[in-house]
Order: C-alpha cells, then sequence, then structure tokens
C-alpha cells in the first residue's frame, strides 16, 4: 500500500510538472522565425507577388483575385466588438473583403490593449497590423529586437504595386518623422498617423446655461476675467454652481489654465512640452525663441488666489479635483444646477456633442437656443496666446515580423489610402459625399463600429492615416499636406440640429480664435524630449495637482505655503526640464527647421 | 492575585455608571458606525440603481428609496452582452472552482505525505511558484503551445492549482486530520482514494467550503484572463470584463444607455446604469454566501486552537 502510494504521488507530480512544460515542449512557427529571417521571407514573398502582379495591377481589384486568400486581423484602438450582427453585416468590411480577395479579423480593446499588443507581438502572435500611441522609444525598441517588418523595402521593391504608399514613405516629411524614430530617413517602420483638426481647436471656452445667463448677468457673455469672475459669482450667490472647469480627478488643469490664466500672460498648470505649462518669450522660429516655466511666477499667485477667492464665494464647482466623471458634470448641467462648463470649446463639434450629452438627452423641449458658447477671455484688452502646432503624431501602425504575408497586408493600406479606400470609408465618390444614401448608410455602419452617435467615428480603419479620422486626399496632396489639411464630412451626416449647432459654435469661434492662436512652426512637431524629462513631468504633475487643489480648496493658504510650493517645484528638478525644452526645441529647429 | 483582582474591580466599576458598561457601548457603537460606513457603499449602489430618473438627477445623499424603477434591470438583461457574459460567468466560476478545488486538494493531500519519497521536493517546487512567477510572456508562450490562447478554457484550466490554498490544505491535511483515522480506515479495506474521498474530504468540509468560497470569488471577479488572452471573441466576455468597461469604456456605455432608448425609456444616468451592474455583479456572490456561512466560520477557525 506504501508503495502505492509512493508512486500515485509521483504520478501526480510528473502531471504538474509535463504540464509546467508542455508549452515549452513544442517551438512554433512563429516563435521560430527570427527577426531577420522573418524580413527575409517578407520580402521574399512580397517579391513573389510582385512578380505575380504586374505593373499598375494594384489598383485593379481583378488581379487580388489571382492571389491567396489571407486572413488579415487588423487591431484598433476602442472600437467595439460587440455588436455580432452588425459586424457580420458591416458593408465596409464586406467591400474590402470582396476587393482584396482577403478575409478581415478585427481585434480591439481599450483597458489592457496596450499590454496585450506588445505581449502578442513579443510572443509572435500580434496582428497583422496593429497601432501603437505613437511612442518614439517603442519604435526603437521593436526595431532593435527586430519585431516590426521594414515595410519600406517592401514598398519601395514594388512601386507600381504600392503607388499611394510609394508617394508617401518617400516624401520629405515622411523621411524626417523616419530619421526622427529611427535615426535613418530610409528606414520605414510604420504608417504614421497624423492627427490635425480641420479648424482650430482650442481650450478655454465655457458653454454657458442661457437661463441662468439671463437671470444672474442680464443675458450678457462675460469677456473679460472680471466679468466671467462676477458672472461665476453672482450664479453661486443665486443657488447655482458657477463654473465646473472639467478638471477631472485632477487631470485636466488645461481648461482653468486657458480660461483665467493665459489671459493674463500667465501659465499655471505643470509644464510638459513647449506651450502647455510654458510662456514663450522671444520670437518663434528664431534663435531667441524661449519657454519658461512660469506655475510658480507672482503671476501664476495671483490666478490661484483669484481661483480660492472663486471657490469660496460658490464661483467655482466645489468638485473640483473630486469629480471625476464627465457624467456627473453632464447630469449637473442638464439637471440646470451649473452655470458654465468646459468642454475644449474651441472645436466646433465638441459643442455639438456637449449640447446631445448633456443637455438635449434630458431635455425633450431643447432648443440649440438654450445653450450659449462664450468667448475666449482677455485681461487688460489682451487675449491668452495658445500654441499649437496644429498637428502631432497620433499612432504608428506596424506590420509585425511574424506575419508571414506583409505584401497582402500592405495591399490592405494601399487601398485604404487610394481615393478608393478613403471614399469607401468615409461614404464619398471621389471625394465627395454621397448625400444620396448619408443616414441609412451609417446607421449600417454604425451597428459595426460602436459609438452609435449617427457619425462615423471610430470607424475601423478610419484613423490610420488621420488621427482625427477624418478623409485624407493622397491623390492630389504630398502626404504632409493631405493628413495636416483633412477633410471634415461629419456635417454632411448630421442631422439639421447637429449642423446647427455646429454652425453656431463655428460662428462664434471664428470671431476670436485667430487672436487666440498661434500657429507653430512645424519643426516643433519634431521637439522629442530626453527620457529624463518624463520623470520630471512627472514629479511636477503630481506637485500641481497637490498644491493647486489645496490652494484653491482653502486647506492651503495660498500666502503662507507659496514659498512651499515653489521649492518643490525647484527640487523636483523645474529648471532642469526647462533646459531641456529649450534645447529640444533648438535641436528641432536646427534639424528640421529647413 | 488579590491586588489584580482589586484593580480589575475598580476598572469594572469606573466602567459601570449608572448600571451602563459604557466601554461595551462604547465598542459597540464604534462597531455599527464602522459597519455603516463600510456597508453603504453597497447600499448606495442598491438606492441608486432603483431610483426613479427625475429623483436619481436631483443628487445629493441618497439614505433611502425615493420610489422604484427597475428600467436599468429590465435594460440589463434585455441587453445580449450582458446576458450572454452572465452566463459566461457563471461557467466559468463553477468549472474553475470545482476544478480547482479537485486538483489543488488532491495535490495537497499527496504533498502532505511529507513520509513519501519526493514529496517534500515537489513542495518545494510548487511554493517556489508562489514567489517566483514566469511573468506575463513566458506564460503567454506556454497557453500559446498549449493552444489555450483564444479559448474558454484559458479562464478555467490555468488556476487549477491554486498555490495558495494548496498550501493551506497541505497544512490542514498534515495536521488536522488524524493519522489514526487513515489507518483504521486502511485496515478496513478503504484504498488511498476510498481514504481520500470518503474519510478525508467528509472531515474537512469547513476548510473546503471556506477555500471553494474564496476561489470562487476569485473567478467570478476575474477579468484578466479574458483581457490578455482571449480579447476579441466577445461572446467569451465574463461579467467582470462588461462591469471594468461599464465604467472604463465610453462605447459600451453608449451601447447600453442607447438600447435603453430603443426600449422605450428615457436616456438613463450612465451613473445609475453602473450601480444596476455593479448590483448584478455582486448578487451571485452575495446569495451563495449564506449557504456556505456555516462551513464557512468553521473553516476560517480551523487549526486556530492547539491542543
Amino acid at each position: 500500500m506504501k508503495k502505492f502510494r509512493c508512486v500515485l504521488c509521483l504520478l501526480l507530480a510528473a502531471l504538474m510538472l509535463a504540464a509546467c512544460f508542455a508549452g515549452c515542449s513544442k517551438k512554433t512557427a512563429t516563435s521560430s522565425a527570427s527577426a531577420s529571417s522573418s524580413a527575409a521571407q517578407s520580402t521574399a514573398a512580397s517579391t513573389t507577388s510582385s512578380a505575380a502582379a504586374s505593373s499598375s495591377a494594384a489598383a485593379n481589384p481583378q488581379d487580388y483575385a489571382s492571389m491567396d486568400t489571407v486572413n488579415v486581423r487588423f487591431a484598433q484602438f476602442g472600437n467595439s466588438l460587440d455588436d455580432a450582427d452588425g459586424y457580420a453585416n458591416d458593408p465596409i468590411r464586406a467591400q474590402i473583403q470582396k476587393d482584396l480577395n482577403i478575409t478581415l479579423e478585427y481585434d480591439t480593446g481599450t483597458d489592457g490593449f496596450d499590454d496585450r499588443m506588445q505581449t502578442e507581438l513579443y510572443t509572435g502572435a500580434g496582428p497583422d497590423l496593429f497601432p501603437t500611441w505613437g511612442e518614439t522609444d517603442k519604435i526603437a525598441k521593436y526595431i532593435e529586437d527586430g519585431l516590426v517588418t521594414n515595410i519600406g523595402e517592401i514598398i519601395n521593391a514594388n512601386p507600381d504595386r504600392y503607388p499611394t504608399l510609394y508617394k508617401i514613405i518617400n516624401s520629405a516629411e515622411y523621411k524626417a518623422y523616419n530619421k526622427l524614430y529611427t535615426g535613418d530617413e530610409n528606414s520605414t517602420y510604420a504608417i504614421y498617423s497624423v492627427a490635425a483638426f480641420a479648424e482650430p481647436s482650442f481650450g478655454g471656452v465655457s458653454v454657458y446655461n442661457q437661463s441662468i445667463l439671463d437671470q444672474v448677468n442680464g443675458g450678457k457673455v462675460p469677456a473679460t476675467i472680471d466679468e466671467f469672475m462676477t458672472y461665476c459669482e453672482a450664479a453661486g450667490k443665486a443657488g447655482y454652481v458657477g463654473w465646473w472647469p472639467r478638471n477631472n480627478k485632477l487631470t485636466n488643469w488645461y481648461e482653468i489654465d486657458a480660461e483665467m490664466a493665459l489671459p493674463q500672460g500667465t501659465s499655471i498648470q505643470a509644464p510638459s512640452a513647449a506651450g502647455t505649462g510654458t510662456i514663450l518669450s522671444g520670437e518663434l522660429g528664431t534663435d531667441t525663441e524661449k519657454w519658461t516655466i512660469t506655475a510658480t511666477s507672482d503671476a501664476s499667485k495671483a490666478v490661484v488666489k483669484q481661483l480660492a477667492e472663486l471657490y469660496k464665494a460658490g464661483g467655482l464647482d466645489a468638485n473640483i479635483g473630486v469629480k471625476g466623471d464627465f457624467d456627473d458634470a453632464y447630469a449637473d448641467f442638464g439637471a440646470g444646477k451649473l452655470g458654465a462648463v468646459n468642454f475644449g470649446f474651441g472645436y466646433p463639434g465638441q459643442f455639438r456633442d456637449f449640447y446631445n450629452a448633456a443637455w438635449a438627452s434630458v431635455k425633450t423641449d431643447a432648443t440649440p437656443d438654450d445653450l450659449t458658447v462664450g468667448q475666449a477671455l482677455t485681461s487688460n484688452g489682451s487675449y491668452g496666446q495658445i500654441y499649437d502646432s496644429g498637428t502631432w503624431i497620433n499612432s504608428h501602425y506596424f506590420i509585425p515580423t511574424s506575419c508571414t504575408y506583409p505584401d497582402r497586408v500592405l495591399d490592405l493600406v494601399e487601398y485604404i489610402a487610394s481615393s478608393k479606400g478613403q471614399d469607401l470609408l468615409q461614404n464619398c465618390t471621389d471625394g465627395q459625399f454621397r448625400a444620396d444614401q448619408g443616414s441609412d448608410y451609417w446607421k449600417t455602419v454604425d451597428g459595426a463600429y460602436g459609438y452609435g452617435d449617427g457619425r462615423c467615428k471610430y470607424c475601423w480603419f478610419s484613423y490610420m492615416f488621420s488621427g482625427t479620422e477624418y478623409y485624407v486626399d493622397f491623390t492630389n496632396n504630398d502626404w504632409w499636406t493631405a493628413v495636416s489639411h483633412p477633410t471634415d464630412f461629419s456635417s454632411n451626416w448630421a442631422t439639421e440640429t447637429d449642423n446647427q449647432l455646429v454652425q453656431k459654435a463655428r460662428d462664434t469661434v471664428s470671431a476670436y480664435s485667430g487672436k487666440v492662436v498661434v500657429t507653430l512652426p512645424s519643426y516643433y512637431n519634431m521637439v522629442a524630449l530626453p527620457s529624463q524629462a518624463t520623470d520630471i513631468i512627472s514629479k511636477l504633475s503630481d506637485i500641481t495637482n497637490e498644491y493647486l487643489a489645496q490652494f484653491i480648496g482653502g486647506q492651503l493658504d495660498v500666502d503662507a505655503s507659496w514659498a512651499d510650493y515653489v521649492k518643490a517645484y525647484q527640487d523636483a528638478g523645474a529648471a532642469d526640464l526647462e533646459t531641456m525644452i529649450n534645447e529640444a526645441v533648438a535641436t528641432a529647429r536646427t534639424s528640421y527647421a529647413s | 492575585m488579590k491586588k489584580q483582582s482589586k484593580n480589575a474591580g475598580c476598572r469594572r466599576s469606573m466602567l459601570m455608571v449608572c448600571g451602563f458598561n459604557f466601554y461595551d457601548v462604547f465598542v459597540t457603537l464604534f462597531c455599527v458606525i464602522f459597519g455603516l460606513i463600510c456597508f453603504y457603499p453597497l447600499w448606495y449602489c442598491i438606492v441608486a440603481s432603483v431610483m426613479p430618473y427625475d429623483e436619481y438627477i436631483k443628487g445629493g445623499l441618497m439614505l433611502w428609496f425615493k420610489g422604484f424603477d427597475f428600467q436599468y434591470y429590465i435594460q440589463i438583461f434585455h441587453t445580449k452582452v450582458y446576458t450572454n457574459s452572465l452566463v459566461i460567468s457563471v461557467l466559468k466560476t463553477v468549472l474553475s472552482t470545482a476544478l480547482s478545488l479537485f486538483v489543488t486538494s488532491t495535490m495537497a493531500y499527496a504533498v502532505s505525505k511529507v513520509h513519501v519519497r519526493g514529496m517534500r521536493f515537489i513542495n518545494a517546487l510548487v511554493v517556489f511558484n508562489l514567489f517566483f512567477a514566469g511573468g506575463l510572456v513566458p506564460t503567454y508562450l506556454l497557453y500559446k503551445g498549449l493552444h489555450l490562447i483564444g479559448s474558454f478554457w484559458v479562464m478555467v484550466l490555468p488556476g487549477a492549482l491554486n498555490i495558495t490554498y494548496f498550501i493551506i490544505m497541505r497544512n490542514y491535511f498534515s495536521f488536522s486530520v488524524s493519522r489514526d483515522l487513515e489507518e483504521a480506515a486502511m485496515i478496513d479495506g478503504c484504498n488511498e482514494f476510498g481514504i481520500f474521498f470518503r474519510i478525508v474530504m467528509p472531515l474537512s468540509r469547513g476548510m473546503i467550503a471556506a477555500v471553494g468560497l474564496f476561489i470562487a470569488v476569485i473567478n467570478w471577479n476575474d477579468y484578466y484572463s479574458y483581457m490578455m488572452f482571449i480579447s476579441n471573441k466577445t461572446n467569451l466576455q465574463p461579467f467582470a470584463w462588461v462591469l471594468h468597461r461599464m465604467l472604463t469604456d465610453a462605447s459600451m456605455m453608449n451601447q447600453i444607455r442607447n438600447g435603453a432608448v430603443s426600449l422605450g425609456f428615457t436616456l438613463p444616468p450612465p451613473m445609475a446604469l453602473r450601480m444596476a451592474t455593479i448590483i448584478c455583479a455582486t448578487l451571485p456572490i452575495m446569495i451563495v454566501y449564506p449557504f456556505i456561512q456555516p462551513y464557512f466560520t468553521s473553516g476560517m477557525t480551523l487549526g486556530a486552537v492547539k491542543e
């Protein structure tokens, strides 16, 4: 019996060990493929396919029919796959599959998405086309580890098969980004998705509840800092909350900064880049340009005092730094408790979205006149200056080296970049919106694409080239012009009310946007801060959150504790960060300004 | 001795005033208030989840029901994502718990027999994993090699051997189950399986119930395995993941809210929907808990007193 027990125990142990090592015993095809051999495979595959597809053939769908049908797994952040029926009947997916002779598998996620992508990439199980958030260090690391395909080699070897991509990756601006990320302007490993709004976008503009505005301010829209404070305090006295500046969970001092501090020539938010938490002196584009961190300046102290006064008088939402959900603020606004709310109203479409989400959804008799778009405030007759390069890299799309048919994946990318692909995504014909099937078309598409707000936001592939999901015309423009000047078709599929709302915001904003927004030279897109800067920015952000919330909320006296705040900034390396920012700007100017 | 009792009497008299033991009153009050503070978030969820819309948007402290409106629950059970994920969660929890209890207890019983050659080494191997896990990438490779990626079983099989509860069970089998009983059973003709399933397991009901509850709760709340190893197969979403998305993912929230409108309800406030989802997520475990409570209590105190 003792012997039997011994054998039983050993068997159980052996079973456990066998299970532990089972995964290691089998060498999978993908994991065995080394980076270099994969790259070689990719190139070979593309050459073979290229031979099959004769010159100028890629634009012709019939030629794809002769190729092998492959399954392309495409990953994109923030979509939805919940609607199985909508997904199965998705007309865009069906059309792409038909035209390219591929099957398309979508992959998405929000929380944990980036970690999963990275894990899958390192284990040879990555999607055939996947994004990152455009982090400089990731692209370098992926290349170094041989994880991503050099798409430039494949495209340049087959210019007839990939005419649009060939044009894109060989543009001077694209090469500049290659140089920035890889050190070699001819190393193209990623599709760069560039975000640019079709109209200027900036914060620091409130939307007002017209009824409260009428009641406590005689209907007058505040135009100066003093008028705004008077309005907020009057609303507070009348039993409302004057202003919710969208500082959700202490993460967004930008709106407060843009509304109250920038017009007074300072910035109270934690610095993170040139133009964010920093104020410019000298002349842009020259050796004299200098960015200064002003969070702890005397001018900032005065602004913080104003905010503390506002808070004390009920003019500022008591949940500053606590209210953690837009929904809470929206519910308060919809219930008529809030006098003014910030939501980046520089962009007209955001006013429309806010109206629909916070107001019309709870008011059956809502009209656009119920709300008023405010204006950027002035102080001593001056507007605040918001610096913006107008464009930024939104994400990088990669093809992993574990993908055995990168040429076919590039067929898909080429298709999306072509006029045909862009027309398909945006419901256009040759770049002109198809009004004849507008709303019906989007109703079908919305089922498969999740957000269900009557527009094609977060459509699959829609931010592969344009981070703002607009139409990009690569046929008639070079890459940079196309991505920095996308076309916004949202008003074409919008309802009459939505159009009315957008126009209302546009009319108001256009009166002052030119005085507020200062466009930075394009080399500001190439400013790369060293990794040490990230740590300092993080520390400064924590310090700002800790001190400002207490100053404004009255837990700390501004006069008594301001010196501690200044010291905390100094100890965290604010001066070093300022130097890093100015050096990075100078490097970008000398390297890329031309 | 005499001095001690005199001091104790003095303390009693100081605490006892007007027939009340103020110390006990204070302790009781403290416990009640502390308990209420702990209970209030759950109570808030319950109240908010059935609060009529007009009352909800007034906000403020919600201490008691101001009417009942079950529209959020109706909406939840009309949404396929919810119902499907509930089924997945129940299946996952039942299978994982049963499998984990079986594998962990059999393994723990075997390893508790330290007189058998090699058992100490196996025990060391298992405990080693408690301190040094393989990490995400090796784990992913292992699951990939086992063809578990993208499969329902990746949420069930990897947790079959729970090392923490393995140690608890092993110690219990080593120190609390009398070896004399096992020998008596053996003399009566029982084999090793018979001893384990007919003698040891019934004697360990309290411990099994307590461990089972813990494992069930872990599995019910687990969404990491789905998030990392399945993710794009929405028909395999566990309820904990749906709840997580409700709290963090705007698309999920919009989907549910728009669904409510299509059912004829006013566009529901997101927070109220979240509250209803939280209640739905906690209710199954809350229902199971009272049935396990007697075993749970005895299981928790097992081994507390050594004779």
